[in-house]
């Protein structure tokens, strides 16, 4: 038993833990929403984007998590304001901010010299070098998701499944976007230690599409999904702990294997078992 | 101004403009307590404008006095019919307003989302997916949904196109217990034989008000050519709006009496 005991005697490897834990359950559950809403690019493109704040925190000396923040939330500001012009989507904006930012991070980090030795962290993530603040933002941004799902989870819900209804009950839906749409990045930029811009979006993702396999409505399925998640983080570190793998990639495996057995399970499995004639559909009911 | 006694909505002098285009214009009209008003007239007559200027979504011009809560079934289109949800959830959102924002629904509410289930007759699909349902159940479950919000207006958008024979049958029927416990009930449609039969009272609508009373008093074949622009036959039991320009098609329609 002693590989299920080792890794905790190491001081590094409980930082490791804790982060991956309170991060793998949060982006767990933000990518429920994430993933209904269909803004998987949302994620993506604010972990690419923040690269070229954290550069410039960098340069000016300043914390890398500050200037992370900074620029995302110009980039989820520039694209709800593009996005609110009915020509453009989300989508749309993000794809025209994407590599804006990320070509001017880019460029940034070509011409600092010092700053290029840390562009492997923050692709890939440093897991095993998470201080101090880490953990301090990891669980501030997992107790500030906490509490927007308590106190405006179903008002989330109801305008994602229904936006007409929720204008008519006289709900603000742009401030019901904004809110979850910065939940969600607050999340991804600090998510961002454990694995890194690259692999962000099997963070937000993974968990949600798995737990959505095994889940028909939609607060059990972001019960699932942060359990996942959360689960995603210890075994990836156990992985990483007794082999080469980096902490994040090893993360970000176990979440997709996740998704691979139980879809191979479910939906996978039953297209692959289907005959010919033999239609899933539920039956309507006989009208008169 | 507000409505008086007996009055569930009064509008007066309403118009309503996007951009430059005139939606409505000076439409004033009168709904009594426990009335099935039909809202009808041609694509892009203004019909849903009407209900979005009735829920306080526009800022038009003119007086509208309604009795609230407002409650409101939209077209279909709004569900997104792929998000994880099952019948009795989509019921609940009917209480959120009351709720407000950190409560959650309790057992009696549920156990009245239930009971609100029964009444259009899906008591047995409490627990399936919205997603799997027909047509013309998911608009049962909106209208129950809408039942849950207890408006004293209730605002139905196009409720029964495309709906098999049973789901119509069961959804006028819980319009029509609703007007008889006096709530008031608007409810657009394309089809002019249905609102025929089912409603007491008509709005005709084609950017301005076109007409509005009792079918008798409406369904001439003036008020139907000015409305739709086109031949409309006006038959014994029937209409038929002939080569329709809105509708690019000949669409013709019977009702049964």
């Amino acid at each position: 038993m002693e590989w299920l005991t080792d890794p905790w005697s190491s001081e590094i490897m409980r930082r490791a833990f804790a982060e991956a834990i309170v991060m793998g359950a949060t982006t767990g559950a933000l990518g429920c929403f994430v993933l209904v809403r269909g803004l998987a690019f949302l994620g993506e493109s604010v972990a690419h984007t923040i690269i070229f704040g954290v550069v410039v925190a960098f340069l000016l000396g300043a914390p890398a998590a500050l200037g992370a923040v900074l620029a995302a939330a110009i980039t989820v500001g520039l694209a709800s304001a593009l996005a609110s012009d009915r020509r453009f989507s989300v989508d749309v904006a993000m794809g025209v901010l994407l590599p804006a930012f990320f070509g001017l991070g880019v460029t940034l980090i070509a011409l600092t010299e010092s700053y290029r030795s840390r562009l492997q962290d923050t692709l890939f993530g440093a897991i095993l070098g998470v201080t101090d603040l880490d953990l301090l933002l990891a669980a501030g941004v997992a107790a500030i998701a906490a509490a927007t799902l308590l106190l405006a989870g179903k008002e989330l819900v109801l305008v994602t499944f229904d936006r007409e209804m929720a204008r008519a009950m006289g709900y603000r839906i742009a401030l019901l976007d904004l809110l979850l749409f910065a939940v969600v990045t607050l999340a991804a930029v600090v998510a961002l230690r454990a694995v890194g811009n690259v692999l962000i979006t099997a963070m937000l993702l993974g968990p949600a599409l798995s737990a959505r396999l095994v889940t028909r409505t939609f607060w059990p399925m972001v019960a699932t999904a942060a359990c996942l998640g959360a689960l995603a983080g210890i075994v990836g570190l156990y992985w990483s702990w007794s082999s080469s793998v980096g902490g994040g990639a090893a993360i970000v495996i176990a979440i997709s294997a996740t998704f691979a057995v139980l879809a191979a399970a479910g939906p996978l499995g039953r297209l692959a078992r289907r005959r010919p004639g033999r239609p899933g559909a539920v039956p309507e009911e006989a009208s008169c | 101004m507000s409505a008086d006694a007996g009055e569930a909505v009064a509008v007066e002098g309403l118009s309503v403009a996007f951009g430059a285009r005139q939606a409505l214009s000076e439409v004033s009209f009168r709904v009594p307590t426990g009335a099935f008003v039909g809202i009808l007239g041609p694509n892009g007559a203004g019909k849903t404008t009407l209900l979005r200027a009735l829920l306080g979504q526009l800022a038009p011009r003119g007086r509208i006095a309604i009795e609230r809560p407002v409650a409101y079934v939209p077209q279909l289109t709004g569900a997104g019919s792929a998000f994880p949800i099952d019948a009795l959830g989509v019921v609940l959102m009917g209480f959120f307003p009351r709720l407000g924002w950190w409560r959650r629904p309790s057992r009696t509410d549920r156990t009245r989302a239930r009971a609100l289930l029964d009444r259009v007759g899906l008591a047995n699909r409490a627990g399936s997916s919205f997603d799997e349902l027909s047509g013309g159940q998911r608009r049962r479950v909106l209208l129950a949904r809408a039942l849950a919000q207890e408006g004293r207006v209730l605002l139905l958008d196009e409720p029964l196109a495309g709906v098999d024979a049973l789901s119509r049958d069961l959804l006028l029927r819980a319009i029509h217990e609703e007007c008889a416990s006096g709530r008031a009930v608007l409810m657009t449609t394309h089809d002019l034989a249905e609102a025929a039969r089912v409603c007491d009272r008509m709005l005709i609508l084609n950017r301005e008000l076109i007409a509005q009373g009792t079918t008798e008093q409406i369904f001439t074949q003036e008020v139907l050519r000015r409305a739709y622009g086109s031949d409309v036959l006006v038959l014994d039991r029937g209409i038929a709006v002939l080569d329709d320009p809105h509708h690019g098609h000949a669409e013709s329609s019977r009702w049964s009496g």
